[in-house]
């Protein structure tokens, strides 16, 4: 099979599920923060996934360009002015694709010795941002977060989920599970798209870097885990539907 | 007007409408068109100067009126975000700290400051959004679609030679446009066989885990029809010869006639006179701030 006709197609097809998700707002979930949780990069996610990182770069593509034409045509919130700027609505989300087909890749074959190393690495990472993450948050509530018993916890919480975390990769690599590796592509494109649009919002001025911290933990996480949850449901299901067709060769 | 039920999901896609008047601005080569949209939005974005913004907001109207658009209808569709603006322009004048230790405050209370920094910030920010949004209504109403995805992919073939894949990226373009009402009508259907079996789709109700379960009987066969549409498509395609977009002609050819150029020459006159009149009457510090939004 001609593997760019298909990749052509994925890409169009995905396109077109991503603006589907935002013209009839299906592709955002109300969330308590008065920002909602945003489903519309999971296309994406899937595209890189199912065909590699420029199938995932043009579905990005797609994706912001039409997040930007939603955003000057039919706004949903005050936020969307923001997002006529293509700088905040087109460049973030060109990663999300590449930064998800790369996690999926190195995680579907990877050796021991590597495992192990990328376990100790992306666990450290991970506590790292998190404790910063949580500090910034401390313009919520200063009186509390600045009391060194506190601080203490913080950190020891940090070092114990960082072990934990460390434990949890190592069995994840070493499994070769292919939802989980699913579900961790889904998330590492989740937090990249949440990141981005964060990091430039912030850069540009419109959002204090606190508010954005804050905005990182409460939406970026649950659309990470929200995207893993879709993502593995319909890439397995695809697969084994795949895999079934595959059953008979006359 | 018939109440519109919440399963009905076409009549919700209307993001751009293209009317179809006739006038001399639907008739103009696609690509020009293109490249005079791309000119206002750069001119847009880098003019500083509420005079500059002013002029170019008189262009889109009179654009409006040559398109013979009525002008109630265009500016219609600037409504629904007024309240946000609002909201957006408070923000800028009282929330956004403005650079400059010359501006002037003009009004003070407690923590809140009013600097003429501030003001022009929220006047340039309105300004800018109307500009766009009328901008790319007028577009949109002047430009059917298969006009649209054959204009970029004529605009981007000259680059074909350097290896971009512009006849590639057309079709991507193309296809997604194409499957946009199969996949509503997709949706459609298969919101009212869930409900027919009991499923709820009221909104707001339940923690994060319910509602996207909720969503995944949705969500998951829409991918999944998507891909095998996806995957018959592109075996039609092959079994049709399709071989990608070398040597590859087209039925359509655009001929450039002399009022393409001169609707590229005359907004081209506007940009520059736009950014000319904002870097002429504007001082450093704001040429510096355009430059930081």
């Amino acid at each position: 099979m001609n593997t760019s006709t298909r990749k052509i197609v994925i890409s169009g097809v995905m396109g077109a599920i991503s603006i589907i998700l935002g013209a009839t707002h299906w592709g955002f979930i109300p969330w308590f923060t008065g920002v909602a949780l945003t489903l519309m990069h999971v296309p994406v996610i899937i595209g890189a996934v199912l065909e590699g990182p420029v199938v995932g770069l043009v579905i990005g593509l797609i994706f912001g360009a039409f997040s930007l034409l939603q955003a000057a045509i039919a706004p949903t919130g005050p936020t969307d002015v923001w997002f006529t700027n293509p700088l905040v609505s087109i460049v973030p989300r060109l990663f999300i694709g590449p930064m998800a087909w790369l996690v999926y890749r190195t995680l579907k074959q990877t050796g021991e010795k590597l495992a192990l190393i990328i376990a100790a690495v992306a666990s450290g990472l991970l506590n790292v941002i998190l404790v910063l993450v949580v500090m910034r948050m401390s313009f919520l509530v200063p009186q509390i977060l600045n009391r060194p018993l506190v601080q203490v916890l913080i950190y020891t919480v940090a070092v114990v989920s960082a072990l934990l975390e460390a434990w949890m990769v190592y069995q994840v690599l070493k499994s070769d599970k292919e939802p989980v590796a699913l579900a961790i592509a889904a998330a590492a494109g989740s937090v990249t798209n949440t990141m981005l649009v964060l990091g430039v919002l912030g850069l540009y001025g419109f959002l204090p870097w606190a508010v954005s911290g804050t905005i990182a933990v409460t939406n970026g996480l649950p659309e990470a885990a929200v995207a893993a949850i879709i993502t593995v449901a319909v890439v397995v299901a695809w697969m084994r539907i795949e895999t079934g067709r595959k059953g008979s060769t006359v | 007007m018939p109440e519109r039920s919440e399963f009905e999901l076409l009549g919700r896609m209307t993001i751009g409408q293209y009317l179809p008047t006739g006038s001399w601005l639907h008739r103009l080569d696609p690509r020009f068109k293109l490249l005079m949209g791309l000119l206002l939005i750069i001119a847009t974005v880098a003019t500083a100067d509420l005079l500059g913004l002013a002029l170019l907001f008189c262009a889109v109207l009179v654009g409006l009126v040559v398109a013979r658009i009525s002008l109630r209808f265009a500016l219609a569709g600037l409504l629904p975000m007024l309240p946000f603006l609002a909201l957006l322009a408070l923000l800028q004048v009282f929330a956004i700290p403005q650079y400059g230790a010359d501006a002037t405050v003009l009004w003070r209370w407690t923590i809140l400051r009013v600097t003429d920094r501030s003001l022009l910030a929220a006047a340039l920010l309105l300004a800018r959004f109307g500009i766009m949004v009328l901008g790319l209504s007028l577009f949109s109403f002047c430009t059917s679609t298969t006009e649209l995805t054959h204009g970029i992919e004529h605009l981007l073939l000259p680059l074909q030679g350097l290896g971009f894949p512009a006849h590639e990226l057309s079709l991507v373009l193309t296809i997604a446009l194409r499957f946009l009402p199969i996949l509503a009508e997709e949706t459609e259907r298969l919101m009212k066989a869930q409900a027919s079996r009991g499923a709820d789709f009221g909104r707001g109700r339940g923690g994060l885990l319910q509602r996207t379960r909720r969503l995944l009987p949705l969500l998951v066969p829409l991918f999944l029809a998507s891909l095998q549409h996806a995957d018959e498509l592109v075996e039609a395609m092959e079994a049709r010869c399709y071989l990608g977009g070398k040597g590859r002609t087209h039925l359509l050819r655009f001929r450039a006639h002399p009022s393409d150029y001169l609707g590229l020459v005359v907004s081209l006159a506007l940009a520059v006179l736009a950014i000319g009149l904002s870097m002429a009457r504007a001082q450093a510090w704001l040429w510096h701030w355009v430059g930081a939004h």
